[in-house]
């Protein structure tokens, strides 16, 4: 087990009469990678504000290494965040941006200019240490600012959308920098974002909020493969959510009905014995479809092929009228025709039971 | 189509740089030129004046009492552009942080520019005179006996302009105050800085564009306006404002109070100039 570095307790966060955190709890342990996922307006944002100090929670408490820092200022509690913006100051230069919170500590000159140059070399801006902050690329701006926020040795280093304004592929080796960073320093950090595949790719662990709560917290392999609420599900990657009847037949299994079919699986401890009404989640890419009807099958039009790039996406429609979308690797197979019936497949073990949420 | 465009932008250009460029040209710098050249003159027995080459109108300035009245303008203008940042800077600093009553506060700043400033000045004379309303309360009240001497000194000019000259420094320093990212001041503290270190290192270095601005806008006129201490300095008080009015209008000689003129621009050029530069070599930055 882990060792927790910081706790948040029933926290409530209330801006007027608009509710944004509702009664959220989050142990995040020494060194990982968290991130906090979701659509803008979800809370990840305040949650991260109210873990640096710019909010203080209405109620609920948030414990630092054990001690309670709910009502301290940002500069009494050793966190430090990479804003979204950068926030670099425009009137000084890199090296005395970086070396800011070292002078603030007053910290003697030469201790300054060796630890301000070890950590231009470290975010791999050396030579850089005159520049003006407008002379800098987006990405410069961006390491100046992991930089000045790493300087002081933070317990935790927190990220807000911190790869938001740049481009796709300085964003992807960003991505890669940062988590090497993360594991070559071991400091937590704790990351907020939007963006699903960033999620997936950088983090120990997810949370995926929504709506002032924490829908899920799991390891990205949990998360996508095994996520516990429609929102989730819908959130994380391409989904098919199916509408059906789930019934418990035995403790290892269950019977799924849609419509006509019917499908047994091997589903462990399903927590509910009651015949129910729920979604079941299927990803595109564990869909099969042939104009050959197969022992368990569901028949559906095709509607449209598109290609995109590594992928061919083919979307079809059931009898029922829902969408489904098929992700096809295989880029040589002839495609089916638009307008024809195929019967569409999945093995048992790819269907994930998702509930409202 | 692109160069159609390219020539309406010129002709647009034209329009509104033109005239007003036009206007400076012949009402600014060539009455300007006028005073230069006027300086250099002589002035007749009769108020005219006498075109023949002379630097007297600059000599006589020498005189140790048009220094001190040199002196003494100067030191009004920097003591009313002193108090009125020490005034204005928190005021237009909290100003900012009132959300959504900080355009009254700054309507309530401005409303008094819908009154003609003489006007108002004289309203100050009511309160400060003799048997004013100031005295008359102070009477009343036993906190003096005797009514207080007010009007007609150093110490009423500095009101008055200290009141008339405020809302030049609170506009420009409002405006850099609230449009100071507040991410800068946020990551200043994130980074360990108290609130104070937070305003030292990062406000006021980043709103000294405002600070410079208000700075000179009121500098600029204090040292020339003159129906403020006509007004409220009587005959105490001569300023250079006064001076060069009165060469103008009443001595009728031009040549003096063109070289009065000349010299009063080139002092507060020199010391604007040298204010801008010092600062933002201190500061690193450009101020403007």
């Amino acid at each position: 087990m882990s060792e927790i570095i910081l706790e948040m307790d029933n926290i409530i966060k209330n801006f007027e009469d608009q509710k944004v955190i509702k009664n959220m709890s989050l142990t995040i342990n020494k060194g990982e990678f968290l991130t906090l996922l979701g659509p803008s307006g979800c809370g990840k944002t305040t949650t991260l504000r109210i873990i640096a100090g710019f909010e203080t929670p209405t109620s609920g408490s948030v414990l630092l290494e054990g001690n309670h820092v709910e009502n301290k200022q940002p500069n009494e509690r050793n966190v430090n965040t990479v804003f979204q913006n950068y926030a670099l100051f425009p009137h000084m230069n890199v090296f005395d941006n970086i070396a800011y919170a070292l002078k603030i500590r007053k910290v003697n000159k030469a201790e300054i200019k060796k630890r301000v140059l070890e950590m231009l070399s470290l975010v791999q801006l050396d030579g850089y240490e005159k520049r003006k902050t407008d002379q800098l690329s987006g990405g410069q701006k961006q390491r100046v600012a992991i930089g000045r926020a790493l300087i002081n040795n933070p317990k935790i280093l927190l990220l807000d959308e911190p790869l938001g304004a740049l481009d796709l592929k300085l964003r992807k080796q960003m991505q890669v920098e940062l988590k090497r960073l993360q594991k070559k320093l071991q400091i937590t950090f704790v990351y907020v974002t939007h963006d699903q595949e960033e999620a997936l790719n950088m983090s120990d662990r997810i949370a995926v909020m929504n709506e002032g709560i924490i829908e899920q917290l799991g390891t990205p392999e949990d998360i996508y493969e095994r996520p516990a609420t429609k929102f989730v599900a819908g959130f994380i990657g391409e989904s098919n959510l199916i509408n059906t009847k789930i019934k418990k037949i035995d403790e290892e299994n269950i019977s799924v009905e849609f419509g006509e079919n019917k499908m047994n699986l091997l589903y462990k401890n399903y927590d509910n014995s009651k015949e129910k009404e729920s979604y079941i989640l299927i990803r595109p890419e564990n869909i099969k479809y042939s104009i050959v009807k197969p022992q368990f099958g569901l028949a559906a039009i095709i509607k449209e092929h598109s290609y995109i790039g590594s992928i061919i996406k083919t979307t079809m429609e059931l009898e029922s009228g829902l969408e489904i979308i098929v992700s096809d690797y295989d880029k040589k197979k002839d495609l089916i025709e638009i307008g024809s019936t195929v019967w569409m497949s999945f093995e048992p073990e790819d269907v994930v039971i998702v509930e409202e949420g | 189509m692109g160069k159609k465009k390219n020539n309406d932008l010129n002709v647009l250009k034209g329009l509104t740089i033109g005239p007003i460029s036009f206007w400076m040209l012949f009402f600014v710098a060539v009455p300007l030129l006028y005073i230069v050249f006027i300086s250099f003159m002589q002035k007749g027995d009769d108020g005219s004046i006498i075109y023949i080459p002379t630097i007297s109108n600059y000599t006589r300035m020498a005189s140790s009492l048009y220094v001190k009245v040199f002196w003494d303008s100067l030191v009004v203008a920097f003591v009313t552009t002193l108090f009125t940042l020490v005034f204005g800077y928190p005021f237009a600093y909290f100003a900012t942080k009132l959300k959504k009553y900080k355009i009254a506060i700054m309507l309530l700043i401005m409303a008094p520019f819908l009154t003609n400033s003489l006007i108002r000045t004289y309203g100050w004379i009511v309160i400060l005179s003799t048997n004013g309303s100031l005295n008359h309360l102070l009477l009343i009240t036993g906190i003096i006996k005797e009514p207080l001497k007010m009007l007609y000194s150093y110490g009423a000019v500095m009101i008055g302009m200290i009141y008339t000259m405020f809302p030049f420094m609170v506009l420009p320093l409002y405006n850099s105050i609230d449009k100071l990212d507040k991410s800068y001041l946020e990551a200043s503290k994130d980074l360990g800085a108290s609130s104070l270190k937070t305003f030292t290192r990062v406000t006021l270095p980043l709103t000294m564009p405002g600070i410079v601005a208000g700075c000179i806008l009121v500098f600029v006129p204090s040292v020339g306006l003159f129906f403020i201490p006509d007004l409220m300095g009587g005959s105490n008080v001569m300023l250079i404002g006064n001076l060069i009015r009165n060469q103008f209008l009443q001595a009728n000689d031009w040549p003096f109070g063109a070289a009065l003129s000349i010299v009063m621009i080139f002092i507060s050029l020199i010391l604007i100039l040298s204010s801008v530069k010092i600062l933002g070599k201190k500061l690193d930055t450009e101020v403007f």
